[in-house]
């Protein structure tokens, strides 16, 4: 917005007394402060001694120091300042050789210059402020876009570190590995023992918000603790889900959970399959998917889930995975898929080198262009004395 | 994606084409929102044309499925794409949306509900 006309100091700059006095009076008219000087020397120096100039209007033709000699100065000095060249009819070139050098606009010295000079200085301050207008809010949207990238990072920091490391359970060999994108994300992955059950899930929470990142950090610790308290897959999943709708709320969001518990005793597996997507049992390079056994967490509390039932036996795997890793695309925009992990699989390799082969295949498949998380939790069950 | 707005007799069809996706979620749920403060409360969507879904977009879909049923309006799903009607089966939100093979059958479904809401 313009400042008012009171708190615009403008200067003249003008050898004529006469063009000089005219200007100040029409100017102090509509409203500025007008200070005058007799030539560029004297109206640099005012500028120089950090008068408060808001605007200058100059002659060309000046002794000491012309016109241009003026914008030269005012420019030099790194000041932005609109400057009005004042120019007669013959002077044209001149004027558009001042305009190079950096004047804002010229006005012709004529029987119009009256009325001309008012509408030159309004339209000069006018695209003066609303020129300051625009870098002050670039200004402030790069201080505001820094802090964002700033705090993505430190999200990002956060969730990795919330994130168990260096799985060893007796018995069971586990290999995971997350990526994250340059989103904030919401996969999730965990595991760990009870007595003679290992319990293990994966989970990715819908979107790539700071709610996203939020809601992943309180179902981790929820399930958590349910899962240290309760056995049933079943139940912790059920019990979970009325949480989690009361934190969500009406808002739509959710998230795809699958939850395991291994006894080692039997090694019978027990998986509840909150609407996340197949995973794969590879025993003896015969790979069988688990499919969802109910709906995605957060959208209704009443909701309850089935449960799928199988073996794990010495040497067989548990392949988790969340979307990122299978709706990835190549170039021509083609899916990686679940017939693409389905195919890695078949050969029997330890978790950590078949988490090695998998995410290989992957970044060539999609040439390095991962847009969502991805997250892979592999268990594998070794025979006894292992 | 572009979201074509029409109407048959009191219902609104909003049908929509492109991917509906983090990026155009935001897109979705404020036509949404502008159609429950016109109070156009009774809407068929029409999902033939959605080629891509992501959970952003699942997640629009459900809250404004709540929306509508919490203004007492209904929120028809129809004709939904390949990939939809996958992303529908996997997270069973065909089981918490409402779901109609056409938009025949969806102004039908409007038609119940408006029916039973008079009588009840």
């Amino acid at each position: 917005m313009k400042p008012d006309n009171g708190s615009v100091s403008i200067l003249v700059a003008d050898d004529d007394p006469l063009v000089r006095e005219m200007l100040a009076i029409i100017l102090q008219d509509e409203g500025y402060r007008v200070d005058t000087a007799e030539n560029g020397a004297e109206a640099l120096n005012k500028f120089s001694a950090g008068d408060p100039i808001s605007l200058i209007v100059s002659d060309m033709n000046m002794p000491q120091l012309d016109g241009m000699g003026l914008i030269r100065a005012v420019r030099d000095a790194g000041a932005d300042l609109p400057i009005i060249i004042l120019t007669g009819n013959s002077e044209v070139t001149t004027a558009i050789q001042a305009l190079k050098t950096g004047a804002s606009d010229y006005i012709l010295k004529d029987e119009n210059i009256q009325d001309t000079i008012g509408i030159a200085v309004e339209k000069a301050l006018e695209k003066h402020y609303l020129k300051k207008q625009n870098q002050q809010l670039q200004e402030e949207l790069a201080r505001k876009n820094e802090k964002l990238e700033h705090e993505k990072a430190l999200a990002q920091k956060v969730q990795k570190s919330i994130l168990p490391r260096d799985l060893r359970f007796q018995g069971v060999e586990v290999g995971s590995y997350y990526r994250p994108s340059d989103k904030i994300g919401g996969d999730f992955f965990d595991a760990w023992e009870n007595s003679d059950k290992v319990h293990f899930l994966i989970g990715d929470v819908s979107g790539h918000s700071t709610s996203s990142a939020l809601i992943m950090a309180v179902s981790k610790g929820i399930l958590h603790s349910l899962g240290h308290t309760l056995s049933d897959p079943r139940e912790i999943v059920r019990t979970a889900n009325r949480m989690i709708c009361n934190i969500v709320s009406d808002s739509g969001m959710f998230l795809t959970l699958l939850y395991g518990v291994l006894d080692r005793t039997t090694d019978e597996l027990t998986v509840v399959s909150a609407g996340h997507n197949p995973v794969f049992l590879v025993k003896d390079a015969e790979v069988t998917s688990l499919d969802s056994t109910g709906s995605v967490i957060g959208w209704d509390p009443e909701d309850t889930w089935d449960a799928t039932s199988a073996v794990l036996s010495a040497g067989s795997s548990l392949v988790l995975y969340t979307d990122g890793l299978t709706e990835v695309k190549d170039q021509a925009g083609a899916e990686f898929g679940e017939k693409g992990l389905e195919a890695l699989l078949g050969e029997a390799l330890p978790a950590g080198a078949m988490i090695t082969r998998i995410v290989q295949n992957v970044e060539t498949f999609c040439t390095g262009e991962f847009q969502d998380d991805l997250t892979l939790l592999i268990l594998r069950r070794m025979p006894a004395d292992g | 994606m572009e979201i074509k707005i029409g109407m048959d007799g009191d219902f609104v069809i909003a049908e929509l084409s492109g991917d509906l996706v983090a990026g155009t979620a935001e897109q979705f749920k404020s036509q949404m929102t502008k159609l429950m403060e016109k109070n156009f409360l009774n809407v068929v969507l029409e999902l033939s044309k959605v080629n891509f879904m992501d959970s952003s977009g699942l997640g629009a879909c459900m809250a404004a499925h709540k929306a509508f049923a919490e203004k007492k309006g209904t929120l028809v799903c129809t004709k939904p794409s390949e990939t939809v009607a996958k992303v529908f089966r996997v997270t069973r939100a065909d089981q918490k949306l409402n779901m109609a093979g056409t938009r025949t059958e969806a102004v039908m479904f409007l038609q119940n509900a408006v029916q039973s809401g008079r009588q009840s």
